[in-house]
């Protein structure tokens, strides 16, 4: 049978209670550590703005006719409007100008801008284009579909009996949130 | 005659083309096959499909600029997300509210509050795949109406030379609403809650205008939105917005209501100031559609029952009087027999 002598054994109590100690200390750190794992909880805040996207909008379009007659060309203008608005998006144009003017200086004929005529691919009402009112052309209240809402608009003008040439109007899309 | 050897000689030939066109056919319609996604296809997919050349997102879309200082600074984002450099005008114009929520961006009047909206900087080029802030600066001028004013910053991009004769101007919006220091009213007034009230089935539709006589907006946004009850069933709206000063006429619809009811839709409109208003419409159902369905199937129903038991009448009068003759003739026949065995 093995003796222990009394400063072996007053080491080994020492040794213990440090031991003892030291694992208190590790597991009162550990608790606390644990507890803010389990009760503290961390949170993670992802911040999404409202925004609202244009994408590929036709530069320009042409529309030929003879005089007299109606030029109509459907989907002339198409573009994609994206948004994670939830009161939706709203696409309108005006025009910049009273007319569409000839590109001949020489040339003073005009073709009023009300003879120019706007209406969604989709829809059925033609609405004259403005230069002092903005049509509306696209309204929606909800947010677009994930990739964007593909929209398209016709366009139409009532040609009058003007000279022969080119005639231009520069038009502004506006896209924004409702 | 002749017309004889005509029609041969026709069929002989119409045997033959059809012969040659059965021969063709294949070939034909493998070279068209062929043909077709090379050149036609991509065609129709550049001329209807919106071109990611050019791709420009703004955020936020809308910025809440609170009552405090007069002056106050916020930044808005521009990001090119195209394939190109754009150029980019900034510009400002105040809004109105339509009632179906549509906006409509005014031009500059003398008193226009664009005039207290300054961005930095005002034109830039931004490459693609960049994003870029831009810093707008709000001064409120002395002794202003107090209330909410509407400004709609422009990211416009101009149009470029090209083939057509119409040019397009691309321009994105984001909003202000600018506080002004001074007494806010939140007074909101509510219409008639409106819907058909007798509906012979399909889906209903309910609107309600709602009047903002206030001097500040009233958001309607989950989950503070609008919803009307009825019965079990809770019905929407759509999150909406209601600028001072502004009516909207707000709809939801009842996709699938009942075949027959006598019910009623209730809504409780918030003002603003912690009150509810309320407001209600009764609503018949009738399924008129399918009790005239019912009855006309009835009728016909009836109709042929009719028309069979009629039949079957004629039928048995007919078969009756042929039993009839048949007796007759049976007692009238001469009895061979008889003389025979005679």
């Amino acid at each position: 049978m093995r003796r222990f002598t009394p400063s072996a054994v007053l080491g080994a109590c020492g040794g213990a209670s440090l031991v003892a100690a030291g694992l208190v200390v590790m597991l009162g750190n550990g608790s606390s550590a644990l507890g803010d794992e389990v009760n503290g909880q961390t949170q993670a805040n992802v911040s999404v703005a409202s925004a609202i996207t244009l994408t590929g909008l036709t530069p320009s379009f042409t529309l030929s006719g003879l005089p007299n007659t109606t030029a109509t060309q459907d989907k002339a203008v198409s573009y994609r409007v994206t948004t994670n608005n939830t009161l939706g998006y709203l696409v309108s144009v005006r025009a910049d100008a009273a007319a569409l003017t000839a590109q001949d200086p020489a040339n003073p004929d005009t073709i009023p801008i009300s003879d120019l005529e706007v209406k969604p691919d989709e829809g059925v009402i033609w609405s004259p284009v403005g230069n002092n009112d903005v049509d509306v052309v696209h309204s929606k209240d909800s947010p677009s579909a994930a990739g964007g809402d593909l929209l398209q608009d016709d366009y139409r003008v009532h040609i009058r009996n003007v000279r022969s040439g080119t005639y231009s109007v520069t038009l502004t899309y506006t896209a924004a949130t409702r | 005659m002749p017309t004889f050897i005509h029609a041969s000689i026709w069929r002989r030939y119409a045997h033959l083309a059809t012969a040659i066109l059965l021969a063709a056919g294949p070939v034909a319609a493998t070279r068209g096959l062929a043909a077709a996604p090379a050149y036609a296809a991509p065609e129709r997919a550049s001329a209807h499909e919106p071109d990611p050349q050019f791709s420009l997102t703004v955020y936020p879309s809308r910025v809440d600029v609170p009552p405090g200082a007069g002056r106050h600074a916020t930044v808005v984002h521009i990001k090119n997300g195209g394939n190109a450099a754009v150029p980019i005008q900034m510009s400002a114009a105040e809004f109105t509210q339509a009632p179906d929520g549509t906006l409509t961006f005014q031009p500059p009047g003398s008193w226009s509050a664009t005039s207290w909206v300054h961005t930095r900087p005002q034109h830039f080029t931004l490459p693609r795949g960049r994003t870029r802030k831009v810093h707008v600066q709000i001064t409120i001028p002395d002794r202003p109406e107090p209330g909410e004013r509407y400004v709609g910053l422009l990211f416009k991009t101009p149009a470029v030379p090209a083939a057509g004769n119409i040019l397009l101007q691309r321009s994105i919006a984001a909003k202000l609403f600018i506080s002004v220091p001074g007494t806010i009213s939140r007074h909101i007034e509510v219409g008639q809650l409106q819907a058909p009230s007798l509906s012979i089935g399909g889906a209903i539709s309910l609107s309600l205008p709602i009047h903002n006589r206030g001097n500040i907006h009233q958001d309607y946004v989950h989950p503070h939105g609008l919803s009307a009850r009825i019965g079990e069933q809770t019905l929407r709206f759509a999150d909406f917005t209601v600028l001072a000063g502004s009516t909207r006429l707000v709809t939801a619809e009842w996709p699938d209501p009942p075949l027959l009811c006598l019910c009623q839709a209730t809504i409780s409109v918030p003002d603003g100031t912690g009150k509810t208003i309320t407001r209600q419409v009764p609503i018949t159902i009738v399924p008129l559609r399918e009790t005239a369905g019912l009855l006309l199937a009835a009728a016909g129903l009836l109709l042929v029952l009719q028309a069979s038991r009629r039949r079957h009448r004629t039928a048995l009068a007919r078969a009756r009087q042929q039993g009839y003759h048949d007796a007759l003739n049976q007692d009238d026949a001469p009895r061979h027999d008889h003389h025979d065995s005679n």
